[in-house]
């Protein structure tokens, strides 16, 4: 089967200075992911703030080299791929930021922000530019008039939207989005992730979307991956996942999920504690520190992703554990 | 006439307004800016047209008139509009032909220190461990230096004259721009717009200069004015020293600097210079304010 993007065991590990005497330390805020994700599908990334999510963004739009893994992006591999090559492989990846007044330039106009991927990567005119660039306007749902404006002029969904349109200027096969609606109103984010939707329709886009909001995730996702300390503890279809979750975090988070209705409120599993510091992860299962069920097992050997009914889930005792 | 309007968001979406009429929208509003700027057209007119406009030589010493005050006070003729110096010659021509002088010297000392102090603060913010911390080191043993010591020390090196002192005020003044940038630069870099911009495959240059210096602009375009009137001054320092501009050649700072023994006797001699250059720097500081608002995009209304 053709993937349009391949994770092998990515792993990415920062160094940091703890002061002058002591050594540096490694933070493995990335530590052995891997995953696939096929054209027109969206997997979700979920998982609490600090178990890599963003990182694993950095990764995939090559603006950061992996310390160790293997990126394929149809096929290619991005380490080993030169400069030249690297530059049209960074055009198929584009990225939706969290934060819509972080991610517009200030002091550039609409339409020269969303021509700016095609004066880099194509030969096309002006006036073809400026046609692309009213054209997918229209598309997000911006007026012509739009396009001399400042990002200053815009709301948050506004500029999300327009964040959007250029992220999709290049037609990219894959679109990573970092909690992309977040920071918006609640009556925003639909609107968003619909649209969203819709240019994946159209052109046949991947996504990776990172989220902490469970709800946005059911209503997007195709397949989805939670994550937890710079691993993935579980990956399945969105179906399986929500409804048969094996691994207990992902059983944790889902409990976690506000409901309105009181007899859905009943069963609510309680993490204890925080998330380990990545400096000086626990031995064994990661989780194990805060887990309902871990046994002796689980302090000695890490877990590793293995299948298990329809989905891949690392823990020793999924298959006791299975409701 | 309804049809026209409403016709109108459609027919300007399609055409790009001129930078230059949306520049001046925005600097326009700014009164002061265009005080400024009318001030500074008047001076640089007369610098450009002061042989035609200049009533005597700036050299050209009256010994028959020495000191004489301006036509306003007691004993002022109207010969001389604005009196004279020390040695008889005419201020106001002195005024009007020093403008090419000190013009030159703030104009140029500026712009040399502005743009490898843009050029390499921008470097130190991008590549902040090898490059980027030598420059700095450079730039904290130049402001370690007192910088007066190190323009005439540099001027010493180079020989005397205007060519020199300028490069010599425009080493001493880098520092300042480096440091205004880099701090400015690695703000704006962490900002998820040049990701963006990486993303989408900006090379090096695009984003130093397309995506991160616009951003950059505020807090230099305020101190390159500002260093303007001090490059004057330091200018007129040096040639008082003997090391900049040579006597009698007429340049505003040089004339306040030679005039400070008859500031008793003659209040003129030394308050007409310095006039002008309060007044200049003035103009010129309200232009910087003029010239900041009509490139912050936030300040201007709505269109």
């Amino acid at each position: 089967m053709n993937h349009v993007l391949e994770a092998r065991d990515l792993t990415r590990y920062y160094d940091v200075s703890q002061g002058f005497f002591k050594g540096n330390a490694t933070v493995k805020a990335l530590n052995g992911v891997s995953f696939t994700l096929d054209a027109g599908k969206t997997l979700a990334v979920v998982g609490e703030s600090g178990c890599g999510k963003s990182t694993l963004a950095r990764q995939l739009t090559l603006i950061e080299p992996p310390t160790s893994g293997a990126l394929l992006l149809e096929g290619t591999d991005a380490a080993k791929a030169g400069k030249s090559e690297l530059q049209a492989m960074r055009t198929k990846v584009q990225m939706v930021f969290q934060n819509p007044y972080a991610s517009l330039n200030p002091r550039q106009k609409i339409g020269d922000q969303l021509a700016e991927p095609l004066l880099i990567n194509t030969r096309m005119s002006a006036s073809e530019r400026k046609d692309a660039v009213l054209s997918m306007m229209q598309r997000v749902g911006l007026r012509p008039e739009h396009y001399f404006r400042y990002p200053h002029m815009f709301s948050g969904g506004q500029r999300q939207r327009i964040a959007i349109a250029r992220a999709m200027m290049l037609q990219p096969r894959i679109v990573v989005a970092d909690e992309p609606t977040s920071a918006l109103d609640v009556s925003i984010q639909a609107q968003v992730l619909n649209l969203f939707m819709d240019l994946q329709d159209e052109f046949n886009t991947a996504y990776l979307f990172i989220s902490h909001n469970l709800a946005v995730v059911e209503h997007v996702a195709d397949d989805v991956m939670v994550m937890y300390l710079g691993r993935a503890v579980e990956i399945g279809s969105k179906d399986t996942i929500y409804n048969r979750p094996l691994h207990p975090y992902t059983r944790a988070l889902l409990s976690a999920t506000p409901s309105i209705h009181p007899e859905n409120r009943a069963i609510k599993i309680k993490i204890e504690g925080e998330l380990p510091s990545p400096l000086n992860p626990p031995s064994g299962c990661a989780f194990h520190k805060r887990c309902p069920h871990a046994q002796e097992r689980c302090t000695r050997e890490e877990p590793q992703l293995r299948t298990v009914d329809a989905q891949r889930v690392a823990c020793h005792r999924a298959e006791e554990l299975r409701p | 006439m309804t049809q026209t309007q409403n016709a109108a968001p459609d027919e300007a979406a399609v055409v790009y307004p001129s930078p230059f009429k949306e520049f001046w929208q925005g600097f326009s509003h700014n009164k002061g800016a265009v005080v400024g700027l009318a001030f500074m057209t008047l001076i640089l007119l007369a610098a450009i047209l002061a042989p035609w406009i200049a009533p005597y030589s700036p050299i050209e010493q009256y010994r028959d008139h020495m000191l004489v005050p301006p036509v306003w006070s007691d004993g002022g003729t109207s010969q001389f509009l604005l009196g004279t110096d020390e040695a008889g010659r005419d201020i106001l021509s002195r005024l009007i032909w020093g403008a090419r002088q000190s013009l030159f010297i703030g104009l140029s000392s500026v712009l040399m220190a502005l743009i490898p102090g843009v050029v390499g603060g921008l470097l130190s913010a991008f590549f902040p461990k090898l490059l980027g911390s030598s420059i700095m080191r450079l730039m904290d043993v130049l402001m370690a230096l007192p910088s007066l010591l190190l323009a005439v020390a540099i001027v010493a090196i180079l020989g005397p004259g205007l060519i020199n002192s300028i490069i010599a005020i425009s080493v001493v003044s880098l520092p300042a721009y480096v440091r205004l940038t880099r701090a400015s630069a690695m703000t704006e870099l962490n900002r998820d717009y040049v990701t963006a911009a990486r993303v989408s495959g900006a090379g090096l240059l695009r984003l130093m200069f397309v995506t991160v210096l616009p951003n950059c602009l505020a807090p230099l375009i305020v101190h390159a004015t500002m260093s303007f009137s001090s490059a004057i001054i330091d200018a007129a320092a040096l040639g008082f020293l003997g090391l900049g501009v040579q006597p009698p050649t007429p340049e505003w700072g040089m004339m306040l600097a030679s005039a400070r023994d008859y500031i008793e006797r003659a209040w003129w001699v030394v308050s007409l210079p310095g006039l002008t250059i309060l007044l200049s720097v003035l103009a010129i500081n309200l232009m910087g304010d003029g010239l900041r608002d009509a490139l912050d995009p936030k300040l201007k209304r709505a269109a």
